[in-house]
């Protein structure tokens, strides 16, 4: 569905922030490996947040020393995401009473 | 407009953040142990989300169409300049015509402000001052106006430090500054009592005066001021900037208008009234009608000076027109003509693409055949066709900001406005967007039709003599049509000013102006009750300083005189009754050697003799004019007149002389009667010196030498008076002559650079016709001839023009007529003649090339 990849980044995002690896990574965890995030659709995906200023991004060291882009939610991002997830739920509601209308 | 601005910064780091997002790539494999598909593409996808997209392209394309133009620097300029001239003309006439005649005066609600006047029309003065008994009538019955106040205009005399200095001053009713809307920036203003006597000796300063001569004291108020030798308590400065007269000067001095009520047919007031929140400005016009038919029938207001019915009335002028309504033929004028550049900055820049359109339409075809989007191809042609209209629209912006600049700089003439001239932004930006879209009308859709041509179309446009060539030609002679006809509009009127001022200037003023100074005082009457001795005492000291050949006294100066005379009275003839002519005369009061130092012609009898300067003879002189039109058949010789009506005890004054007319008033009109007499044997308050220029310098020093309390002002050697009075018919000349100018070099150059276009098109077949025989001359011949037919067509036209903006200036030409058919003649003789010029030299510069070489190119 149009949107959800940016949504998912968002979401992601809004607990603790990552680099691309690690949101990929969180994506896939978080949907018990159902979700695969392609690398050729979540980097594009990060440019187009941050040009929107919905994310921000830093050099940091990783645990293991080595330097990483982080991404970080801006205030903007919090509240794209919370009317986003509302969008989100409105529309999965409507193809489930479309799909099984009781 | 966040996301716009982050990708405007992302603009210049493009290579970094490229780097960076490797990085992160790398970082991404090294973790996840595997590669992550193609690397270049999600680079790729990353620089469209950097991009500005369409607007990215815009740059390009502007950088490209820059390129372009810079390649033919000469078609660039002439395109930019083209428009930037009209759009600027057209700017700056309609901003300077919007803020005079319909923005509004610095007045509160001005355009409910009215001139009130009384007018003797049988006697010829649509005009004439107001008496006080008149004017407080005019407040006391009128039912439209808020209220109706007095002025008139002064000059003063300040002493100030034992330096007298002459200064511009207006008494005014206690109401003006409420009807008007004005306020004071210090103290007060008047209050109705000191209209009155024994309380008039108050004075109100403007604000410039206030800060010129007064230091801009703060203890200002209540200190005293010696005008006219009378001291006078300063209670109030007006607000900075504020002014009112109708003409003139604009006031440094305010005095209170003495209203004590007066005799009927004695005043010199002029009145502003404010109309009732409502009233219309005919009802105001109806009801001074009636409250003057009253006063008519009641008093017998507005009698001639002669007992007579003057035809009086009373009528209300808006105080627009009143201030404004002489120069709108002008700006109309100059809109016109204004239009007119306009138009034919247009047609030149369409000329100018359409040189170029099959030069564009190959290289069009070039770059759709290299795989460009018709898109991308016809948004480039876009914008290089509006980069000319975008440069020139901001020469335009440039120019006309610094000719306003110069203009509220510039001390006030005949624009005499307290606002100041703003731009006007609506008429630029309509100025600007006509000439863009004729930009992209004539620059890009010509090319246009490279699209609709097909792939083996596009392949005939790289031929010279390619199909869609066609319209071209079917629209290019309708251009020179076009440039021919507006050249001719804008020449005729401007021949017709140059015909006017010449014949202005060819005028004989009847006296001498080469090698005169001249200069004015003015007696104070607490100086002196009776002029005349004080007079008498500096012209024996000019006399003494500068020899008595050198200079005289005089109470009119050439050109310096308002229309309309005084009343005399005729010796043996009822008062009055000399037919249907008022008798009405300018009167001069001269020095001794008057008429010898000025030249004047004596016709008849003699000039005035040094004993008619000392002993009362009672005698004078008349002119022409006067002579031929009391005593048609007669000499006037030893005939008696006196000023004003036969009164017992009276002494009548034999004229014993006649001489040749002068100009007293303007150039523009003939001379009125004029009666000559001794200063002294009726003095006058002001008089004018005037000293041959060798002794110029002196002049001053000479009149301090007599009195140093009194000032010379208004010191102009003749000519330069002489100069002033044609300063305007000059000035319009000059404005009309350059816009004429600028559109024969605009037109020259357009059909100039057309002719070079269209003969390298037609190259071939003149290569042709050579070989077959053509001589060059033969060739040339019927190129010129080719714009000739439609050269006339266009001539015709532009003459209609032309005749249509002489019409405004009806009221400004001068033994001219707007329809003299010579000048229409001339202006489309000239205008065809720059065709046929321009076109022969571009046809030459296109043949100079061999035949032979041209032919084998093929």
């Amino acid at each position: 569905m149009p949107g959800t990849l940016d949504l998912m980044i968002l979401k992601t995002l809004s607990r603790t922030s990552l680099h691309g690896y690690g949101i990929a990574q969180q994506i896939k965890l978080s949907s018990d490996d159902v979700l695969e995030v392609e690398e050729g659709s979540l980097y594009p995906a990060l440019q187009r947040l941050e040009v929107k200023g919905l994310v921000d991004s830093e050099w940091r060291m990783t645990p293991h020393n080595r330097r990483a882009r982080f991404y970080r939610l801006s205030a903007a991002g919090r509240k794209r995401l919370v009317a986003a997830e509302a969008d989100f739920d409105r529309l999965v509601s409507a193809v489930q009473r479309v799909l099984r209308p009781a | 407009m966040g996301e716009f601005w982050r990708k405007l910064t992302r603009l210049g780091r493009r290579d970094e953040l490229a780097e960076r997002l490797h990085e992160e790539l790398q970082f991404h494999v090294d973790r996840k142990g595997s590669e992550v598909g193609n690397r270049a593409r999600i680079l790729e996808q990353a620089y469209e989300v950097w991009s500005l997209g369409r607007a990215e392209q815009v740059v390009a394309d502007l950088r490209y169409a820059a390129r372009a133009l810079g390649r033919s620097p000469a078609f660039f300029a002439l395109a930019a300049i083209g428009t930037g001239l009209g759009v600027a003309a057209i700017t700056a006439v309609v901003s300077v015509s919007d803020t005079v005649l319909v923005r509004s005066m610095p007045y509160r609600d001005a355009d409910r402000l009215v001139v009130v006047s009384d007018q003797l029309l049988k006697l010829d003065f649509p005009r004439f001052p107001i008496s006080i008994a008149n004017f407080l009538d005019y407040r006391a019955q009128n039912r439209v106006f808020e209220d109706v106040a007095a002025f008139e205009p002064r000059a003063l005399t300040v002493t100030m430090g034992g330096r007298a200095e002459r200064v511009a001053g207006m008494m005014a009713s206690a109401n003006l500054l409420a009807v008007l809307g004005g306020a004071p920036a210090r103290g007060r203003w008047f209050d109705p009592p000191e209209n009155h006597r024994g309380h008039m000796d108050v004075a109100v300063v403007s604000y410039s005066y206030w800060q010129s001569h007064l230091g801009s004291a703060k203890d200002v108020l209540g200190q005293s001021l010696v005008v006219n030798d009378q001291p006078y308590r300063v209670v109030g400065v007006l607000q900075r900037g504020f002014a009112f007269r109708l003409a003139g000067d604009a006031p440094e001095i305010w005095l209170p208008a003495g209203l004590d009520a007066a005799a009927r047919d004695a005043g010199n007031l002029q009145a502003v009234a404010r109309l009732k929140q409502g009233v219309t400005l005919a009802s105001a016009q109806a009801q001074m009608h009636v409250v003057a038919a009253d006063l008519k029938q009641r008093y017998h207001a507005g009698m001639g000076p002669h007992g007579e019915d003057g035809g009086y009335d009373a009528v209300a002028i808006p105080l627009r027109e009143e201030l404004y309504g002489a120069v709108r033929p002008t700006l109309y004028a100059l809109a016109g003509a204004s239009a007119i550049l306009l138009l034919l900055g247009l047609a030149n820049t369409a000329l100018l693409w359409m040189g170029r359109a099959a030069a564009r339409r190959k290289e069009a075809a070039v770059r759709l055949a290299l795989g460009a989007s018709r898109w991308r191809v016809g948004q480039q042609l876009v914008l290089e066709s509006l980069v000319p209209s975008l440069v020139g629209g901001a020469m335009a912006l440039l120019m006309t900001l610094a000719a306003l600049a110069a203009l509220n700089s510039a001390p006030p003439g005949e624009l005499a406005t307290a606002d100041r001239f703003a731009l006007d932004y609506r008429v630029f930006g309509f100025a600007l967007m006509l000439s863009a879209t004729a930009g992209v009308l004539f620059g890009a859709l010509p090319v246009g039709s490279v699209f609709r041509a097909g792939v083996e179309g596009r392949a005939l446009m790289q031929d010279r003599g390619g199909i869609a060539v066609r319209s071209e030609s079917r629209l290019r002679p309708v251009m020179v049509a076009v440039q021919v006809g507006l050249v001719c509009a804008l020449l005729a009127p401007a021949l017709l000013l140059m015909q006017s001022l010449a014949a202005l200037e060819s005028i004989d003023l009847g006296v001498r102006t080469r090698n005169l100074v001249t200069g004015y005082v003015s007696v104070p009457p607490a100086r002196s009750l009776d002029p005349a001795p004080w007079y008498r005492r500096l012209e024996v000291t000019l006399h003494a300083q500068l020899g008595s050949g050198n200079v005289t006294l005089a109470s009119v100066l050439p050109l310096s005189h308002g229309s309309g005379g005084d009343p005399f009275s005729i010796e043996g003839r009822a008062f009055g009754a000399s037919g249907t002519l008022p008798q009405f005369s300018d009167i001069l009061r001269v020095g001794q050697g008057y008429f010898d130092l000025m030249q004047v012609r004596i016709l008849s009898g003699r000039g005035f003799e040094a004993r008619d300067f000392v002993e009362p003879t009672h005698v004078t002189v008349v002119n022409a004019t006067l002579a031929k039109a009391f005593w048609p058949r007669e000499s006037p010789l030893g005939k008696r007149v006196l000023m004003g009506a036969p009164r017992p005890g009276a002494d009548w004054m034999t004229i014993v002389g006649t001489v040749a007319d002068i100009h007293t008033t303007q150039l523009s009109e003939a001379p009125v009667p004029q009666i000559y007499f001794p200063y002294t044997q009726f003095p006058t308050r002001t008089m004018a010196i005037i000293a041959d220029t060798r002794r110029g310098a002196d002049l001053a020093q000479a009149v301090r030498a007599a009195d140093p309390t009194v000032p010379l002002f208004s010191v102009r050697t003749m000519e330069e008076r002489v100069a002033q009075s044609v300063e305007r018919p000059r000035l319009r000349a000059q404005v009309f002559s350059a816009y004429g100018g600028l559109a024969f070099l605009l037109a020259g150059f357009g059909i100039y650079s057309m002719a070079v276009y269209s003969a390298l098109r037609r190259q071939r077949e003149f290569a042709l016709r050579a070989a077959l025989g053509a001589t060059r001359e033969r060739l040339l011949a019927a190129m010129v001839g080719g714009i000739l037919g439609p050269a006339a067509i266009g001539a015709l036209g532009g003459l209609a023009g032309a005749y249509a903006i002489a019409q405004t200036m009806h009221a400004f030409l001068y033994g001219t007529k707007a329809s003299s058919p010579g000048v229409y003649l001339a202006a489309a003789l000239v205008a065809m003649a720059v065709a046929a010029l321009t076109a022969g030299l571009g046809g030459r510069r296109a043949l100079s090339a061999d035949p032979a070489e041209v032919l084998r190119g093929e």
